[in-house]
């Protein structure tokens, strides 16, 4: 069946934008992975659904966010809106080699609410435009410029004042503080 | 760093929040970017070799 060994192929090269998109939303490395894990695994089970010629990695990001929605986030007990405070402090893996300003700034948008990560990466990250942000999340057009546009200012606030609590900063395990970082 | 610079340096609201979008614009890119380079991890790279070799079902 060539045509979908073709659309096998094409799949597997959208891997990973995939894992990219999941770190967005699940935090932790290896549960994120399992994420795309499973998203493969279902797009693969429904391959005979997807239309030729449109937009696969739009379809496989809708895929993902619906797996991230409905299962993954139930099963893995995140709640809606803690997930993202729970994610930033319970993350304590070393920066690869990325720069102070860069461990703060995936502190600060690990706590911003699951939908407005998502739309912040989608349009500002992926590439995906607007309209096809809208599709994916299955919302208006207007409800992700408006989610993206509260990200961008509730992170603009907390890199300008790096309001984390003192408490917060020492479980993440961070020597200098966020005031330090931004001088 | 270079980036922090941009914040920094931006005396009025205006230049402050713009530097502080640059900022947001490129690390958003950034740690995407990073992410999506990395090598496949080993488990779910089989999984694809297992899906691609079974040749499209």
């Amino acid at each position: 069946m060539a045509a979908s060994t073709k659309l096998a192929d094409e799949l597997v090269t959208h891997v990973p934008n995939l894992r990219a998109f999941a770190r967005s939303l699940v935090r932790d490395p290896s549960r994120a992975d399992d994420l795309v894990q499973e998203t493969v695994l279902k797009a693969w089970s429904n391959l005979e659904r997807f239309e030729v010629g449109t937009n696969m990695r739009a379809w496989l990001f809708t895929i993902l966010r619906n797996t991230f929605y409905s299962e993954f986030r139930k099963t893995r007990r995140e709640v809606e809106d803690v997930d993202g405070q729970h994610a930033a402090l319970v993350s304590e893996k070393p920066a690869h080699d990325g720069t102070l300003e860069m461990r703060d700034f995936e502190r600060f948008f690990a706590v911003l609410p699951a939908d407005q990560r998502e739309a912040l990466t989608l349009v500002g990250a992926s590439g995906v435009s607007y309209e096809e942000a809208a599709e994916i999340c299955g919302c208006a057009v207007g409800t992700i410029k408006s989610r993206v546009s509260r990200a961008r200012l509730r992170l603009t606030e907390m890199m300008e004042t790096g309001n984390l609590t003192d408490e917060e900063a020492e479980k993440f395990g961070h020597e200098v503080t966020l005031e330090e970082a931004m001088k | 760093m270079a980036d922090g610079k941009q914040y920094e340096q931006g005396n009025g609201q205006t230049e402050s929040d713009q530097g502080a979008e640059d900022a947001i614009a490129q690390n958003l890119k950034r740690v995407f970017d990073q992410v999506a380079s990395e090598p496949i991890p080993d488990q779910l790279q089989s999984l694809l070799d297992q899906l691609k070799s079974s040749g499209g079902k």
